[in-house]
Formats: C-alpha cells, structure tokens, sequence
C-alpha cells in the first residue's frame, strides 16, 4: 500500500471489501495507538462513505470479532488440511493446532498484543472474542470426544463436559505467554505450550488425580 | 540479560525444584545424624545415596544444561562420592520427548517445508534421546538418515539453569562460591557451544577429517543442507549402542579392538590436534556389524590451550614424582595449590596429589594397559570416596585445579570408564612412539 499514514485519504478505495476494511483498521489503530474515535472518523481517514462500511458490519466491535474468528478459522483449516493430521493422537492434535495457530497469530502479532490486555482483563470474556472462543470450543470439543474415545483422556462423567473449558483456559495461556515472550523467534513459547499440552493430557487422561479422589471418597465413606 | 527475566514462567518453576531439592537435602541430613545417635556405626553413604536419589530427581525434571551439568558431574567420580556419581550416569538415558507437531514446525521454521516434504520418509515418534534433543531416523534416495532436532528453548535457559544449580553445586563439592565460578564460567562456555548446531556440524565434519586415517573409526557424513542451529543431519550408522554389545558379550580380540580404536582416537585429538571430544558417555558410540566404532555426537569440545597442556601432561610422564621440585612446581602451576594454604596443608595436599598422580599416571607407565582390571578401578573409587570422606579435604573449602582441567579429567574419567565396561587391553604409547 501506499498510504504511509492512515490519516491520509488518498486511496480512494480501489474496492471496499470486509477484507480491505479489516486491514484499514488494523493500521488505523497500530500507527495511531488508539481505536478511531467513530465510524465516521474512521470512514473519512480512509476516504469511504460511512454506509459502505455497515454494509460488512455493524460496528467495529464487530470488525474485530470477525478478524479474530477469520484466524481461527484459517488455523483449522491449514491443520486439517495437512495429510498427518488424522493419524495424529488427540494431544498432538492439539499441539499442532497450538503451533499453526502461533504462526497465524505471528503476521499479526502488534494487533494482538495491543489487544491483549484488555482480553487478559477480562479472562476472554470480551464480545468480539465470542465468535472465535466458539470456533475452537468445536474443535476442543472433537478433540475431546476422540481422546476420551481412545482412552487417551478419562471419562469422568459430568467433569468430562468442563474439558474443553480446560482448552480454553489453556489457549488464553498460551497467547498471553507468546504476548510476552521476548526469546529469539519466541522459542520459549514453544517449550511452554509443549509442557502445558504434556500436564494437560496427563491431567485429564488417568492419572493420581483419580487414585487421589477416589481414596477421599473412601476414607469419607467408611468413617 | 533479557532472556532471564522474560521467562518467568519456567525460572520459577525450576527454582521451586531446586528449593524443593535442598529442602529434601536437609532432611536426609536430620535423618542421617538422628540415625547416628541411635547407632554411630550408620555409614555415611547410605546419606550420600539418599541425597543423590533426592538431587538426581530435581536434575532429571529439568532436562537441557541441567542434565548436562549432572552428567559432567557424574564423569568426575573424583569430585562426587560414588552414591552420586552411579544415579547421576541415569540421568544420560531419561528426558521425555519432543512432540511430532513441534518438530514439523522447526522444520517449518528453518526449511520451509515439512520433514515428510524433505525426506522420503520420516519417523514420527523419536528413535533416540540425546539429552538436548532427540533423534528421528529418515531415508532418502535409498539412504537412511539419522536427524537430530534440538528442544526448543534449551540455549536460553543455560545461564538461568546453571544458577540455580550453583548452590547445589557448592554443597556437593564442598567449594566457596565465588572460587566455583570459574568453573560455572567454564562449564557454561561449553553447554552454550553445545546448543549451538551450526558448530557442532562444523566440528562434526572437520573432526571426521583429522580422524578418519585412524584405524577402526567410523564417521557419518554430514549434510549441511539439511541442518541448521536447532537440527543436524547425518548418515544413520547402523550397528549396536556400546552398552548393548557389551551386553553381547564380544571376544577378548573385538574389545581390545574397539578399545584401541577408541584410545587411538583420543590420543590423537588431545596430542595431535589438541582439542578433544570431551563427552565420553557410552551413548556418543556405534559399535558397527565390522566392529569398527562409530563416533557420533560432537556437541561438546574442549580446545587445550597450550601451557595447560605442558603443565597437565607433565604430571604423567613417568618419574615426575621423584622430581619434587618440578612436582610442586606443576601444582602450583595447575592451582591444585591455594595461595592460601599453610605450610602444612601444602605438605597434606602434595601427599593427596601425589597418589592421585601416581594411579592416573598409571596407563601411561608401560607400552600395555588392560582396562579390565578390578582392582586397578576399586583403587581409583576407593581412593576418590576416602578423599571426599577425609576431613581435612573437606575442611578446605578452596577451589584446586584449574578450570581447563574439568573437561579434561572428565574425558580421562569417561574414556578410562568406558575402556573399563569394555574391557579392552589397550597399547597407550604407541601413536606417540610413531609421531
């Protein structure tokens, strides 16, 4: 592009897409560190007509909930697109996802970090999160199902519905870290979501945890 | 640094494990003295193992430059009571293993491509652990490959690492803190060197070069095409790990050939080239289906610098010993002596030294020496466990040597080990009858 800032209005829309628009705003808010005051405001650095810009959506919260569901969409289908990927056990399922979706991440790594903290504030529960959360509880979700399938997680009835709440967790881990990893092509990030994945199965597979529960049970129950 | 305070995810954790360690230390201490109220016999060892079994654990959750600096310390049976030194030479054979997803995306990262993209075919699961990394095996074009790929992480956890196990270190070797840090400072030097693959494929393939005349060696070729910081490539070499053609049980004439071979091959780095494979663990070697050895990893290497090598050397010529002057002198040189040291603890530590010189001298005493002798390796152990015990050695708290010496005792300790297990009769003079 040409535009050095985005304050300056000639580009004169070659075409307005929800594509063109996302980028715009994403530069808006990088160079100028803030969120444009308003649609219009916004519309008029960019040189289009604010009703061009409801025609893709409805306010930039919306905007921002549809970048964030567009990278966990292109993180699923680049994972499932790989021919490895259904012979892969459940946790490497999940650390290839981690993986492919750091690299999705990383070309957008400014925007994602000036977001963050307010994410973080909130522990994920930010609107234009909603439709992104959704998008990888599906995939937890099949995940899940599969691994309690193959034994490599335990069913433990009721419980066993909060895993992929787990994974949630776990995702909001792993971003906020890579947010504040400063090693070298964020290898430390790689090392944490390695140990996480590792603790996570190990966790939720059979593990002393039960042995733990089930003697409390026991010693409670035979008193 | 900037790596240090940005992870603080990991220092914590490794922290609260060493905390957790001297916690644990500390109690076996409580248990072994309140063992010996009741009964003054109990032997100190049964401490030693105790805390050993304690400290191994910490080091073994740790992997990276950890497990190095346990597997260093486990060579130099010297420093380490014998209790210590058999469950740190565990430490070698555990570190769990990197998952296929993360090696996909170091491919990725360092070649664009995928590693079934690369090669015609690529196990998933690792097919060996080295204790920075792990091994996969590949093919291509009909050749079978061995791809080492590095953790992620380890290069920036080294100095953090090596930290926190400073105060462990203190304790074990009973040494003042700021005498240790020249040897941390040494120790680090090498474990840093070793993270770094680019180098270890340099010194890898010159290596193969300056030893390839020697007789019974086998080196892989190195494919630099294929390998970067983080992986090497390089010819599988089949054949058996050290410890499980011992297990075979070889003839007499296969040992003492694998035994010359690998004598053969030290000999040359330390005289000839004067830098020197200094990692000797039976898990660097290939014992081929010729019976030639195999050398693989070159991760760790020591470069001699030249006054240490005339001082160190001179030690072993035979008839140093009755040269008293030019004895003490070498000591001085070598800092076995302390500026400090009385006139009295100089006449104790001559006497410690001069029978440790006198064993370690020993394979170079005659142009023939069978490794497999019992009682040759019990004087050392033994002599090793009475110094450790002895109070007077205890009570000086000074560093003695000097720091090269650590990554050379430590190839003497592991090659001496190693010819032992095999149980080689090996001709130590000869290559340099023939320079």
């Amino acid at each position: 592009m040409a535009t050095k800032s985005a304050k300056s209005s000639k580009t004169k829309s070659a075409k307005t897409d929800e594509k063109s628009l996302a980028e715009a705003y994403m530069r808006y808010v990088l160079t100028e560190g803030k969120m444009p005051p308003s649609v219009f405001a916004f519309c008029e650095s960019i040189g289009i007509d604010e009703v061009d810009f409801y025609k893709f959506f409805s306010s930039f919260e919306a905007l921002e909930s549809d970048l964030w569901q567009s990278w966990m969409h292109s993180t699923l289908d680049s994972i499932k697109k790989d021919s490895n990927f259904e012979s892969f056990s459940a946790r490497e399922k999940v650390l290839a996802f981690y993986y492919t979706h750091l690299e999705v991440l990383k070309r957008r790594r400014s925007f994602v970090a000036m977001h963050w903290p307010e994410v973080k504030k909130k522990a994920g529960r930010v609107k234009s999160l909603q439709a992104y959360k959704k998008a990888f509880m599906n995939f937890a979700n099949e995940v899940v199902e599969e691994g309690v399938d193959k034994g490599e997680l335990k069913d433990r009835k009721r419980l066993t519905e909060q895993y992929d709440k787990a994974f949630w967790l776990q995702l909001i881990f792993v971003v906020d870290y890579w947010v504040q990893d400063a090693s070298k092509d964020f290898e430390m990030t790689d090392a944490a979501v390695e140990k996480a994945v590792n603790l996570s199965f190990q966790l939720l597979g059979e593990s002393a945890l039960d042995s733990a529960i089930d003697f409390a049970r026991f010693i409670w129950q035979s008193r | 640094m900037k790596e240090q305070h940005k992870i603080p995810v990991s220092k914590v954790q490794r922290a609260a494990k060493f905390v957790g360690t001297g916690a644990k230390m500390g109690g076996n201490y409580l248990k072994y003295y309140a063992k010996k109220m009741v009964d003054p016999d109990v032997d100190r060892s049964s401490l030693d193992e105790a805390n050993a079994s304690d400290v191994y654990e910490a080091l073994s959750k740790l992997k990276g430059s950890a497990l190095k600096a346990a597997q260093m310390m486990s060579m130099d049976e010297n420093v380490l009571p014998k209790a210590y030194a058999q469950k740190f030479q565990m430490a070698q054979y555990n570190a769990p293993p990197l998952s296929y997803p993360l090696v996909v995306k170091t491919f990725r990262r360092y070649f664009d491509n995928s590693p079934d993209q690369i090669f015609d075919s690529f196990s998933q699961k690792a097919v060996n652990a080295a204790s920075i990394g792990q091994v996969h095996q590949a093919s291509l074009k009909g050749k079978t490959l061995a791809v080492k790929v590095q953790y992620p992480g380890v290069a920036n956890s080294v100095s953090s690492d090596l930290k926190l196990a400073k105060p462990i270190a203190m304790r074990l070797m009973n040494i003042r803190g700021r005498d240790l840090d020249k040897y941390m400072k040494e120790v680090e030097a090498r474990l840093i060197e070793e993270t770094d693959y680019k180098l270890e494929l340099q010194r890898s393939v010159k290596a193969a070069e300056e030893c390839g005349h020697i007789e019974g060696l086998r080196f892989a070729q190195y494919y630099p095409e294929y390998s970067c910081e983080r992986i090497i490539t390089m010819d599988w070499i089949a054949g058996k790990h050290l410890r499980e053609w011992i297990e075979g049980n070889p003839g007499q004439e296969e040992r003492n050939r694998i035994g010359q071979a690998m004598w053969d091959f030290y000999d040359h780095q330390i005289h000839q080239l004067r830098s020197v494979h200094a990692d000797p663990h039976p898990g660097n070697f290939i014992i081929t289906p010729k019976n030639d050895l195999g050398i693989i990893d070159f991760g760790c290497i020591k470069e001699i610098p030249e006054d240490f090598y005339q001082d160190y050397f001179q030690l072993m010529e035979p008839g140093i010993l009755n040269d008293g002057q030019r004895f003490e002198q070498l000591l001085k040189d070598l800092q076995f002596y302390h500026p400090e040291d009385s006139p009295s603890e100089k006449a104790y530590f001559k006497s410690v030294f001069t029978r440790m010189v006198e064993l370690l001298a020993k394979p170079f005493a005659h142009e023939e020496f069978d490794f497999s002798d019992k009682q040759y390796f019990a004087a050392i152990y033994s002599l090793g466990d009475e110094i450790s015990n002895d109070k007077q050695f205890r009570r000086s708290n000074a560093a003695r040597g000097s720091e090269h010496g650590i990554y050379i005792n430590r190839t003497y300790f592991g090659l001496f080990n190693l010819l032992h297990m095999i149980g080689a009769k090996v001709k130590t003079l000869h290559l340099k009858k023939a320079a």
